[in-house]
């Protein structure tokens, strides 16, 4: 391989995304999009384990829109990402998303959730958490940046 | 990839102020959520939603800690635009709810404008034409390669 070739194909990898992350981010920001439906549409949706909860407390709701801001952006800058093809701009979102879920998933979801248990926590990350600082570390290495 | 991309000093000091914002906003949640909430008493609704906007900010911090420790371009835009889309829609939330009179809408709008979207629009803008030189230099160097 020439010099010129090696360069050209270190190039075409560093922008190239697989496609089963591709297919994982949409499965992501489907759940995003869900987030988004609960924070901004239907509270009763995001705080489905408060029943009792008041709707019309201005608080609930603004707590509600805050978190459907945070899955909106997660949408619009995971397009971004995808259609652009940047894997650190994807893989940054992944890493920060990942972060945020897995104190979630650990923590605040298992603190407030009646019944729940730390393995059934534990099993949620290991499919929501995880793949995502996993597939954050793939897209940073495939693009050349050094740790 | 060079390890570490040059950076204007001030898009690194206001990436530390975010930072700070961050981590303040994300501490003070889970240890005095009534600084930010006073409303909130004996609320589990708005207690649980709290712990996920205190992740969210943990996330976002670390996900910046981790782009200044890289001197990464294409990490930081991305992490400021994450933070512009949040942020237009937080203050459409405050909005939505109704600000305290005219005065307190002013200052809401202020503290949005100058501390947050001016500053990111300006830092995005510095980052993404540093991006586009250095990809036309590393294109005008392939072809020289080739030649």
């Amino acid at each position: 391989m020439t010099t010129t070739e090696a360069i050209s194909t270190e190039t075409a990898m560093a922008r190239k995304i697989p496609i089963w992350i591709i297919i994982y981010a949409l499965l992501q920001m489907l759940t995003s999009v869900v987030g988004i439906y609960g924070g901004y549409i239907d509270p009763a949706f995001f705080y489905a384990q408060f029943p009792n909860a008041d709707f019309a407390d201005p608080l609930i709701r603004h707590l509600a829109g805050v978190w459907g801001s945070k899955n909106l952006a997660i949408v619009l800058v995971m397009l971004f990402g995808i259609i652009r093809r940047h894997p650190q701009g994807l893989g940054t979102i992944f890493l920060l998303k990942g972060i945020a879920d897995t104190v979630d998933i650990l923590y605040t979801n298992t603190a407030f959730m009646p019944g729940s248990t730390l393995m059934m926590a534990l099993i949620t990350w290991l499919i929501l958490g995880l793949p995502q600082l996993v597939i954050a570390y793939i897209l940073f290495k495939r693009s050349g940046a050094k740790f | 990839m060079p390890r570490k991309q040059p950076i204007a000093i001030w898009i690194i000091g206001y990436t530390i102020l975010q930072l700070i914002l961050a981590l303040l906003f994300g501490t003070m949640a889970y240890l005095n959520p009534s600084f930010q909430f006073p409303e909130l008493v004996g609320n589990d609704a708005a207690a649980f939603a709290i712990g996920l906007f205190a992740n969210r900010n943990f996330g976002v911090a670390v996900a910046l800690i981790v782009a200044l420790m890289l001197r990464n371009r294409t990490m930081l835009f991305t992490l400021l635009l994450m933070r512009f889309v949040t942020d237009l829609f937080d203050f459409g939330m405050a909005l939505r709810q109704g600000a305290d009179g005219i005065g307190s809408l002013a200052a809401q709008l202020l503290f949005f404008a100058l501390i947050l979207w001016i500053p990111e629009l300006l830092a995005m803008r510095w980052l993404w034409r540093a991006e586009t030189v250095a990809g036309n230099n590393q294109a005008t160097s392939t072809s020289e390669v080739q030649q």
